[in-house]
């Protein structure tokens, strides 16, 4: 199994690419349009923005300063499917985001469950 | 009247990796017939006994002599000793190991559980097979589980003491390969089971049960740890905080229209608290009681917005301490089955299941489906369960339409012999539906009444179908819901009043 972690520049620009990479097709029947997935495709995570630096809150949870995010948006891709991604692929150490039954910080090819990265 | 050519469930469920076990009864004896299932992450459920858990499976005993009887099949570093049943670390040289060449698979994954005996003091042990950092801690005597990836043939226990005086043994060490993935779940609700097929979900909520991670404010909540949990760990958390004033959540881990839950308890007796949103919203007062409850929200909160608060006390409440374990946040408008977090978002894959090339099991010139199922929510979402051939031509389904309704619709050479949609009386119970069909005859029944009357003009299947999907005829649309039990007939000879009673 691979899990690609992705990022774009917005949502529209990853969509498209990731469309255009045959990992989904847009199906619409009777005014329902869903993502089916398609060409080996387990699942595909739209995580959004990255919080780079956490927003600051008072004693009640006010927000007093907001948020940093990392520029870009961000994707989880799981699929049985090599696929070059090109400059939209990461590989960072300490993940936001993983699948139920792997490591947090997995990513890359032929990931194993539960691998961990010391 | 006729045994089913295809079974599934009706409380025989049996699953291996990859498959659903369904059957065909041939007189006393049953031939299993294998239904793909495909969900490329690990998945929980509530088990027989009513706890929640991971769907897992075991393979056998990878471990000789775990049990010590004899000082044999392990290799001792400085400082381990086998005696008396047990294996023995005295602390003296930190860091050293006794293991066991078994070989594990590299790259596989594998759960060890052991007995901790005769700890004094600090202490931090690693059970893995690889170079082993010491990143599983014991806190004492107890049956310790722990979740390892082998990174080597060997199964190695390294000890390393906090203080040289420290003293520990093991006993009954066991290792058992683990698969988590592409397991069918099989839910229960009591003593009813049925196969439970879900959409894919992300809990956003980073922490789900460490409560230690969260923020407060107000007075400072107390957190006592090594609650009994609904999975049957001592991982829930007792919270006693003061109404009127404490608060316990996250930031930034939830939204104003996410589908909130949180499984609690009381301590003692019944009473009142505000779960998983903002004090100032309306919809989060629940009613606790000594028993485990899942308590879910869905719709918009006004307040609070992208927080989650495991408990607001600042609103009207009765409880002042309650038991909580299990938070979870999901971008949709229902919940589905805990995803548990530690350290960050995690999302639980879909379930699929098809079985292809079972023209032996379904008949193409008369036949019967029978389904009792419940839908998981009336979302707007079409969700189909067909007999097929792979093409748009010849089918036959029963959909949970988008517009909340249901409908039956059998298509011979893509003209319609059979479409009716009707409304169920409530599409979340389980409801036992069945269409018969053969050349000019075509029935529907539901929960022992028929649907209209005998269809009588109608052609059957042009050319052959061999496939069942819980999806669409031609892809897409998957069922997600609920079943108790799928039922094929090669004969439409059935009493379809008798059968969906």
């Amino acid at each position: 199994m691979n899990i690609y972690k992705l990022t774009f520049k917005d949502k529209a620009e990853g969509d498209k690419d990731l469309l255009a990479k045959g990992t989904y097709e847009v199906v619409t029947e009777e005014g329902v349009t869903q993502d089916v997935y398609t060409n080996g495709t387990q699942a595909i995570v739209y995580i959004g923005q990255i919080v780079e630096v956490p927003a600051t809150y008072d004693k009640d949870g006010n927000e007093l300063t907001p948020p940093i995010y990392y520029a870009g948006v961000f994707y989880d891709l799981m699929t049985t499917e090599e696929i070059d991604f090109g400059i939209h692929e990461l590989f960072p150490v300490d993940c936001v985001h993983s699948f139920l039954g792997y490591a947090k910080n997995a990513e890359g090819t032929d990931i194993p469950e539960e691998l961990t990265i010391e | 009247m006729a045994n089913p050519s295809l079974q599934i469930g009706n409380d025989k469920w049996a699953i291996k990796e990859d498959s659903l076990l369904g059957y065909t009864e041939l007189g006393n004896n049953i031939a299993p017939v294998e239904i793909d299932m495909t969900r490329a992450s690990a998945g929980t459920r509530v088990n027989p006994q009513g706890l929640v858990e991971t769907v897992e499976l075991l393979g056998s005993e990878e471990v000789t002599n775990g049990d010590f009887a004899t000082d044999t099949d392990w290799t001792k570093e400085a400082s381990w000793s086998i005696a008396n049943g047990k294996a023995s670390y005295n602390g003296v040289s930190n860091g050293h190991r006794i293991y066991q060449n078994i070989p594990l698979t590299i790259g596989k994954t594998y759960t060890a559980t052991l007995d901790i005996l005769d700890s004094s003091g600090n202490f931090r042990i690693s059970v893995d097979g690889g170079t082993a950092a010491y990143t599983n801690y014991t806190s004492g005597d107890g049956t310790y589980t722990f979740e390892f990836t082998s990174t080597a043939v060997e199964f190695s226990i390294r000890a390393s003491m906090g203080y040289g005086s420290d003293t520990i043994s093991v006993d009954n060490i066991s290792v058992k390969e683990s698969t988590k993935n592409n397991l069918a779940r099989v839910n229960y609700t009591g003593s009813t089971s049925s196969l439970l097929a879900e959409p894919q979900r992300t809990n956003t909520v980073v922490y789900s049960s460490d409560f230690s991670q969260y923020s407060y404010g107000g007075t400072a909540p107390t957190l006592t740890t090594g609650q009994l949990a609904p999975d049957g760990t001592y991982n829930a958390t007792k919270i006693s905080g003061v109404i009127g004033s404490t608060s316990l959540y996250t930031n930034a881990e939830s939204s104003t229209t996410a589908s909130r839950s949180i499984y609690a308890r009381t301590v003692s007796g019944t009473g009142t608290a505000r779960l998983t949103s903002y004090n100032g919203n309306t919809n989060n007062l629940f009613t606790l009681t000594e028993e485990w409850q899942r308590f879910e929200l869905t719709g918009s909160n006004s307040d609070g917005g992208t927080n989650f608060y495991a408990a607001d006390f600042r609103g009207s409440q009765t409880l002042s301490e309650f038991i909580i374990w299990g938070c979870q946040s999901e971008e949709a408008t229902y919940p589905t089955s805990i995803i548990p977090t530690s350290g960050s978002t995690v999302t639980r894959n879909q379930d699929q299941y098809s079985k292809t090339g079972i023209s032996d099991k379904i008949n193409s010139a008369e036949g019967v489906l029978f389904l009792e199922m419940a839908a998981l929510s009336n979302d707007g979402t079409n969700r189909y369960i067909s007999i097929n051939n792979g093409g748009a031509l010849d089918y036959l389904f029963f959909r949970y339409r988008s517009d909340n309704q249901f409908q039956i619709r059998y298509r011979s050479n893509n003209v319609d012999s059979v479409n009716q949609t009707f409304s169920l009386s409530n599409n979340l119970d389980f409801n036992k539906i069945a269409l018969s069909y053969k050349l000019n005859e075509f029935k529907i029944f539901i929960n022992g009444l028929q649907v209209g009357s005998t269809i009588t003009s109608g052609n059957i299947f042009n050319a052959a179908v061999d496939s069942l999907d819980l999806e669409k005829f031609n892809g897409g649309d998957i069922f997600f819901g609920k079943i108790k039990q799928l039922q094929v007939y090669k004969t439409a000879n059935i009493d379809l009043a008798a059968l969906t009673l």
